[in-house]
C-alpha cells in the first residue's frame, strides 16, 4: 500500500510541483536549474486521488476485489476526468459491476441531458461572462495598488462567483453526461454560499475533496480525537495539504493556510460558544452567513491572485485602505449619486469602460440571488436522482426562496431548448474549466 | 443505493427528447438563416443589408486580395492602427508602389507573418512591405484563438472552411445584429468605414467631420481621453519575445524574395504608454533591434502627447500618418521633434535606448499633472 501510494503521490508531485521546486524553491537556497517543468496531464490530480483511496481501502479490506476492466473504467471515466468531483469506488464500483445497456434509456438521457444543460448554462452564460470581470483586476489589467473599495470587492466577487458557476457548472454536466449512459456520480456542491459557518462551507463546496481529505487525510491524523492541541494541528494540516492539491504556489499555500485557521477559529468559538454564551446569545445566522461568506470571498482573492503581494493589494482595497470611489458612470446615470457622492465626500472615478460598471455590478448581483435564493441543481432535479448526495446534506433554510422542479414537460423542453441554443451561440470566445488546471 | 432505470413514463420522457431535439434543431435552422441573411461579421458577403458594419477585416481583406492580385505589390501589415493609413500615402512615397493595406484587428507579429505568407503565394510580385510593431500589443499577445472579429481567413490560417463558416452561421452576436439593423434602417453609422477597393483602409469618417466641425468639443467629450491611468506600470513583457521570433521570419522572408522591408515602431498615446513597465518597453525594443533595423516612433513624443493627432487613445489619425511617412521616406519633421521617428540600427542603440529613458523618467515626474484635454496629455 506505501509503495502504492508513494508511486501515486510521486507521479502527482512531479507533474504538479516540480516546476514550483526548481523555479521557487531552489532559488531560496541560490540554487538554479534550467529545466522546462512537464505539462501538466488532463485529470492527474482527480486519478491519483481516487487510485488512493482505492488502494487503502482494499488494504484494510479484503473483501473488495473487482475486474481489472472495471477498476480501468473507475480511473478513466471519461466525464469527471477533467475537474472531478473525485470519484469513490465504493459508490462507483457496484454500478459498473451491474452496467447493463438498458441503462441507456430515453428516461436517463432526458435527465442527463437537462442536467448537462444546466451546467453548460452556469459555465457559459454566468461564470464566462463574471471571468471578463474578474480578469480585469487579477490579470493586473488594473493595478491593484489602486484598487478602492467598490473596485477591490467587484473584482473579488465576480472571481468567487465565476469559480462557483464554473465549477459546479462542470460538476453538474459530468453528472449529466455520465446519467446519460445511466452511471451516477457524486455531487460536488450543495449552496456552499449559503453556509453559515466555514466548517458547513467545507460540507458543501467542493464535496468530494472534503470527503477525500477527511477519510485519508484527516481521520488517519487522529482527527479530533487525540486532544483539543491534536485537532487543531489535524485540522490545519488538512486545510493547508487541501490548498497545496490545488496548485503549487505561495498563493495556495496562503490559502489552505487560511481555511486552516478559520476553521480552527470556527471549532474554538463553537466549543465556547456551546460552553459559556449558547443560553444568553441568540443564534445571528445572517450575522454568521455575512462573516462567512465575506473571509471566503477574501481567501479566494488569494487563490486567484498572481502572486501573494497582488492578493494583499487587492485586500487592501477591500479593506478600503486604498479609499471609496464610485464609477463615473453610475453618477453620470442616476443624477441623485451626484448629490449623494457630494454629500458624502466620495470621489468618482472613471477606471475603465467595463470594470465597476452597471453591467459588472448587475451580474454580481444577479449571482448573488441566484446563490442565495435559487435552488441547487440537485434540488430541480429532485425526484430524478441527479447525482449521489453521499453526506446526505439538506437544503438550508432561506428567508426567501424560490421553488423550482424539473419534470419532462413542454415547458422545461422549450426552456432547455433556449438554454442549449443561447450556449452554442456564445461560441465567440475561448474559455476554459478553470478547475481542470488543478 | 437505489437507482432507479425503469421504463415507467418512457413515453412521457421520449416526447420530451423529441421536443428538446427538434426545438433546438429549428432554433439553430433559424440562427443560421438569420445570421446568412443579416451577415453581422461580413463573411458570408449576402449583402442584402447593404451598409457594413465592422466586418471581419482580416478574412474580407485576404478575400479581396485572392481576387486583385494584380493591382498591388506592396503589403501594409499590422493592427487597426495601421489600417487608418490609406495605401495612397504610401504610394506617393515610393514611386511604382502599390500597397494593400493587409491590416486586421489588433494583429500579432503572428498573424502579420500568416497574412505575408498568403500575399506572398497570392500576388505575382511583392516588392514592398509596410510592417507597423505595436510594442503593447505584442507584449502580451500572440495568437487570437477563437475571437471571431480577429479571425483570419481559412485559406491563411489553415482551418477548415467548414469549420469557419459554421462558428459564424452558429453564433448569436445580438449588439451586432441589432446594430447592424439599425444602421441599414437610417440609423447614423458612426463607426469605421472600410474601404476595399482602395487597398482596404479603414477611416473614421464621422470623427474627421466632428473634429473638423468642433474639434474642442469632440476632445472634451471623448470619454476614453478620460480613462484613469494608474500610477504603478502594470504592463509585462509577457510573449513579446515569440513576435519578435515572428518578426525575425518575417525579415527572413523579405530578404529571401527580395523585397524591400519598412519596419516602424508605432506611436503610441499616453494613455496606452502610461500602462507599461518602463524596463519592459524598452528590452521588447531591444529584442527587436536584434533582429531588424526599424524606425522609432514610441515613447513620449511631442506628436504622441497631443490628442490632437488621435480619435482616442488607441488610434492615431492619417494626419499622424502622414508625418510618420514623412520621416521614413522624405527624412523630415524631425527639426520640430527630435525624438519622433529615430532610425534604430546596431550603432545607434543604446543612445536611443537612453533617450527613451529619458523620456519615460521625464513623463513619470509630471504625468499627474492636471492637463488640458485639447493639448498635450
Amino acid at each position: 500500500m506505501i509503495l502504492g501510494i508513494a508511486v501515486n503521490l510521486l507521479i502527482l508531485g512531479y507533474y504538479k510541483y516540480f516546476g514550483f521546486a526548481i523555479n521557487e524553491i531552489l532559488p531560496i537556497f541560490s540554487f538554479h536549474i534550467n529545466i522546462v517543468p512537464p505539462s501538466f496531464p488532463l485529470g492527474v490530480s482527480f486519478f491519483t486521488f481516487t487510485q488512493i483511496a482505492y488502494l487503502v481501502d482494499i488494504y484494510k479490506s479484503d473483501q473488495l476485489r473487482h475486474k481489472l476492466l472495471d477498476f480501468s473504467l473507475l480511473i478513466t471515466f471519461f466525464p469527471h476526468l477533467a475537474a472531478g468531483p473525485i470519484l469513490h469506488h465504493k459508490e462507483m464500483m457496484p454500478q459498473f459491476a451491474r452496467f447493463h445497456k438498458r441503462f441507456i434509456s430515453t428516461r436517463n438521457i432526458s435527465i442527463g441531458l437537462s442536467i448537462f444543460i444546466v451546467g453548460l448554462s452556469k459555465k457559459v452564460l454566468l461564470a464566462d461572462s463574471l471571468g471578463e470581470y474578474a480578469d480585469l483586476i487579477f490579470d493586473n489589467k488594473i493595478d491593484s495598488h489602486d484598487l478602492d473599495f467598490i473596485s477591490a470587492w467587484s473584482g473579488a466577487l465576480a472571481y468567487s462567483f465565476q469559480l462557483y458557476f464554473d465549477f459546479s457548472g462542470y460538476s453538474d454536466m459530468a453528472i449529466g453526461i455520465a446519467r446519460m449512459v445511466g452511471i451516477h456520480v457524486p455531487i460536488n456542491f450543495f449552496s456552499p454560499y449559503k453556509s453559515a459557518s466555514i466548517i458547513e462551507f467545507w460540507r458543501r463546496w467542493h464535496i468530494s475533496l472534503s470527503r477525500f481529505l477527511r477519510m485519508y487525510l484527516y481521520i488517519p491524523l487522529g482527527g479530533s480525537k487525540l486532544g483539543p492541541t491534536r485537532h487543531i494541528i489535524n485540522l490545519f494540516l488538512t486545510m493547508l495539504l487541501g490548498g497545496i492539491w490545488h496548485g503549487a504556489g505561495w498563493t495556495f499555500i496562503l490559502w489552505g493556510s487560511m481555511h486552516g485557521v478559520f476553521l480552527i477559529i470556527n471549532h474554538l468559538w463553537q466549543k465556547f460558544r456551546t460552553k459559556y454564551v449558547a443560553e444568553i446569545l441568540p443564534r445571528a445566522k445572517t450575522l454568521a452567513w455575512l462573516l462567512t461568506f465575506c473571509v471566503v470571498v477574501v481567501a479566494w482573492v488569494v487563490f486567484r491572485a498572481e502572486t501573494v503581494g497582488d492578493s494583499m493589494n487587492i485586500i487592501k482595497g477591500m479593506f478600503g485602505l486604498n479609499g471609496f470611489y464610485l464609477h463615473v458612470g453610475w453618477v453620470e446615470r442616476f443624477e441623485s449619486l451626484r448629490q449623494l457622492c457630494d454629500f458624502l465626500g466620495l470621489s468618482t472615478r472613471d477606471i475603465s469602460s467595463t470594470h465597476g460598471g452597471l453591467k459588472h455590478v448587475g451580474l454580481i448581483l444577479v449571482s448573488l440571488t441566484i446563490c442565495l435564493i435559487f435552488p441547487t441543481t440537485q434540488q430541480i432535479f429532485d425526484g430524478y436522482q441527479c447525482g449521489i448526495n453521499s453526506e446526505q446534506l439538506k437544503p438550508q433554510k432561506s428567508l426567501i426562496s424560490v421553488s423550482i422542479k424539473w419534470p419532462p414537460n413542454i415547458f422545461w423542453s422549450l426552456l432547455m431548448s433556449a438554454l442549449l441554443l443561447i450556449c452554442l451561440s456564445r461560441n465567440n470566445t475561448n474559455s476554459e474549466f478553470l478547475y481542470w488546471q488543478f | 443505493m437505489n437507482f432507479y432505470t425503469g421504463n415507467s413514463n418512457e413515453a412521457m420522457f421520449q416526447k420530451y427528447l423529441i421536443v428538446i431535439t427538434s426545438l433546438t434543431f429549428l432554433s439553430l435552422l433559424l440562427v443560421i438563416t438569420v445570421n446568412i441573411t443579416v451577415d453581422p461579421y461580413g463573411v458570408f458577403k449576402t449583402k442584402l443589408l447593404p451598409i457594413e458594419v465592422e466586418p471581419v477585416q482580416a478574412y474580407r481583406a485576404a478575400d479581396q486580395l485572392m481576387h486583385n492580385p494584380e493591382d498591388f505589390n506592396g503589403v501594409m501589415l499590422g493592427s487597426s492602427a495601421v489600417g487608418f493609413t490609406p495605401p495612397t500615402l504610401l504610394n506617393t512615397k515610393i514611386p511604382g508602389a502599390k500597397f494593400f493595406n493587409f491590416w486586421s484587428s489588433s494583429a500579432t507579429q503572428y498573424e502579420n507573418l500568416q497574412h505575408l505568407k498568403f500575399a506572398i503565394k497570392t500576388l505575382p510580385k511583392i516588392k514592398y512591405v509596410y510592417l507597423q510593431v505595436d510594442p503593447i500589443l505584442n507584449m502580451t499577445a500572440y495568437k487570437h484563438e477563437k475571437n471571431h472579429q480577429r479571425r483570419l481567413h481559412p485559406l491563411v490560417s489553415g482551418e477548415r472552411f467548414v469549420d469557419f463558416f459554421w462558428d459564424f452561421a452558429t453564433v448569436l452576436p445580438w449588439e451586432r445584429l441589432n446594430k447592424k439593423i439599425r444602421v441599414n434602417l437610417g440609423e447614423a453609422y458612426t463607426g469605421p468605414v472600410l474601404h476595399y477597393k482602395e487597398g482596404a483602409y479603414v477611416s473614421a469618417d464621422y470623427q474627421e467631420e466632428q473634429i473638423s466641425h468642433n474639434p474642442e468639443k469632440y476632445y472634451r467629450e471623448e470619454s476614453r481621453f478620460r480613462i484613469e491611468v494608474y500610477e504603478k506600470r502594470t504592463v509585462r513583457n509577457e510573449v513579446g519575445i515569440k513576435n519578435i521570433q515572428a518578426i525575425k521570419e518575417i525579415k527572413k522572408l523579405c530578404d529571401d524574395q527580395g523585397i524591400k522591408l519598412y519596419v516602424l515602431v508605432r506611436p503610441e498615446h499616453p494613455k496606452s504608454l502610461d500602462r507599461v513597465v518602463t524596463n519592459e518597453y524598452i528590452e521588447f525594443i531591444r529584442q527587436l533591434s536584434s533582429v531588424t533595423e526599424f524606425w522609432s516612433f514610441g515613447g513620449y513624443t511631442k506628436y504622441n502627447l497631443d490628442n490632437y493627432y488621435w480619435y482616442e487613445p488607441g488610434h492615431f489619425r492619417p494626419l499622424l500618418s502622414d508625418k510618420l511617412a514623412q520621416v521614413i521616406f522624405d527624412y523630415q519633421v524631425k527639426e520640430d521633434s527630435e525624438n519622433f521617428g529615430v532610425q534604430v540600427k546596431k550603432v545607434n542603440l543604446e543612445s536611443y535606448i537612453d533617450h527613451l529613458e529619458y523620456s519615460f523618467q521625464k513623463r513619470d515626474s509630471i504625468r499627474f499633472e492636471p492637463v488640458d484635454v485639447m493639448g498635450p496629455d
